[in-house]
């Protein structure tokens, strides 16, 4: 890595050495001014057009100023209320959707892998009444890379009846590429080691999924003994 | 004899202005290099990060101004070498001058290299954002970076006005030393590449090294600087002050 850098600085050295004589120089060096003028404006159009357009994704002014750990809380804030039963007080931001399955058997099994793969929670209630319809609502907190909401980008949720069978999957698993402009090496000294700056830099923030299942009082659920699958008393 | 009576400090503001219209090559290669490390900039991609779960995979690329930071150190420390070689220096008999006159100009002209280099690398930065933007597949996310606060950007532009200074002085007074005999050519350049490879893991130059690049404060650190730079101009102005009259 040395000697590359030593070879780029003989051919930066041998490049600006390589200048015209004096007199031409003085002949040109006004054009010379004009032009660095020039691309002096450049850059100070692209650093006004920053501030003006901001055409990358910004953070968002509501959590902006937050640190990661808040953002980390509403997920577990999620997950605690939704397996206690207290659905009445989950944000009702994190609602994404609702179903009514109209279902007559009397049992019914959950077939689904997603709950080994990422943080997300199947909820299964009783209803009190045999109304012969299945309730599915499906709850989500966040996703936030570098305080940008990705939630809009990542699978969503798909639910299916077939047979005597409730089938919840996603709808694929996106691969996601993003770009960013991060902080000089040379500040690195002053913030610790590179790691820590990495670190800083992504912050990333798993959204935590939920999914409630209010099943007819009439219906039993066959896989009580899925641990990721919780049950409501 | 010269009827008019010219003091120090008008002799040095008229050298330096000369210096800054008539060393225009200075400033061409500044536009050149730091254009060709734009280049290198959006070229060069690193993965930063990689994570997802069952749900996606995300990927996260960076764009760094690394590279415009390094090579505009090496502009500064050749252009400081170039400003001692004897062609720039007869320049200078343009004027009523001595040699005092004609460092101290020298110096300030430098300065003003090292702010334009700091001032344009920083700025570069918006215009690597746009290029990103432009070239860019992948969607471009804000985050904590160099463009997110003007506090971070200041202190970004301090941290690169010091190397640059630092790289400004050495190659000032290297640039000295070879004016004095050309054998210090090959002697500084032996001294550059042996001791980048071969001693590379001695006591010296990691001691070297953490006194500059493991400075954790910044006010510890622009003392360093500062100090050093002051010592190592003082040196070359010392010895370029030394060197006989133009024959």
């Amino acid at each position: 890595m040395v000697v590359i850098w030593l070879l780029i600085l003989l051919v930066l050295f041998l490049f600006i050495k390589s200048r015209p004589g004096i007199s031409k120089r003085r002949i040109s060096g006004n054009n010379i001014l004009k032009l660095f003028l020039g691309y002096m404006a450049v850059l100070l159009i692209a650093t006004v057009a920053f501030y003006i357009f901001p055409f990358a994704e910004v953070p968002d002014n509501e959590i902006g100023e937050q640190s990661h750990e808040p953002l980390s809380k509403q997920g577990a804030e999620l997950y605690n209320l939704s397996t206690q039963g207290d659905f009445d007080k989950i944000d009702p931001a994190f609602l994404k959707s609702t179903q009514e399955i109209s279902y007559n058997k009397n049992e019914i099994t959950i077939v689904e892998t997603l709950t080994e793969q990422s943080a997300f929670q199947i909820v299964v209630e009783k209803k009190e009444s045999d109304d012969g319809m299945i309730e599915l609502r499906y709850y989500e907190s966040p996703y936030r890379l570098m305080n940008v909401n990705i939630s809009d980008q990542i699978s969503k949720i798909k639910t299916e009846i077939i047979e005597d069978n409730l089938l919840i999957n996603s709808d694929g698993r996106p691969e996601l590429s993003y770009s960013t402009i991060s902080k000089p090496m040379i500040l690195s000294q002053f913030q610790g080691d590179r790691e820590d700056k990495m670190f800083n830099e992504i912050n990333y923030t798993e959204g935590t999924r939920v999914l409630h299942v209010k099943v007819p009082g009439n219906v039993e659920v066959t896989n009580e003994k899925n641990e990721f699958i919780h049950f409501l008393d | 004899m010269s009827l008019s009576n010219v003091s120090l400090g008008e002799t040095i503001k008229n050298q330096y202005l000369y210096k800054i219209t008539s060393y225009s090559d200075a400033v061409k290669s500044l536009m050149i290099v730091q254009l060709i490390a734009i280049m290198f900039t959006v070229s060069m991609v690193t993965s930063i990060g990689s994570m997802g779960d069952g749900l996606m995979h995300i990927t996260i690329n960076e764009y760094t101004i690394d590279a415009t930071i390094v090579f505009m150190i090496l502009w500064v420390f050749i252009t400081s070498i170039l400003v001692t070689t004897k062609s720039y220096q007869y320049e200078d008999f343009s004027f009523v001058t001595n040699r005092l006159s004609s460092q101290l100009a020298n110096l300030l002209f430098l300065l003003t290299a090292v702010t334009a280099g700091v001032v344009s690398t920083i700025m570069s930065s918006y215009l690597i954002y746009y290029i990103v933007l432009i070239i860019s597949d992948k969607q471009l996310l804000g985050g904590v970076n160099i463009l997110a606060s003007g506090s971070e950007m200041s202190f970004t532009a301090i941290v690169i006005f010091l190397y640059m200074l630092l790289a400004s002085s050495a190659g000032y007074a290297a640039g000295a030393l070879t004016q004095i005999s050309r054998l210090f050519i090959p002697l500084l350049s032996a001294v550059l590449v042996m001791g980048s490879i071969f001693f590379a893991n001695s006591t010296f130059l990691r001691t070297f090294y953490s006194f500059y690049f493991s400075e954790s404060s910044l006010l510890l650190f622009s003392a360093k600087c500062l100090v050093t730079s002051s010592i190592l101009f003082a040196a070359a102005v010392f010895i370029m002050q030394s060197r006989e009259v133009r024959s």
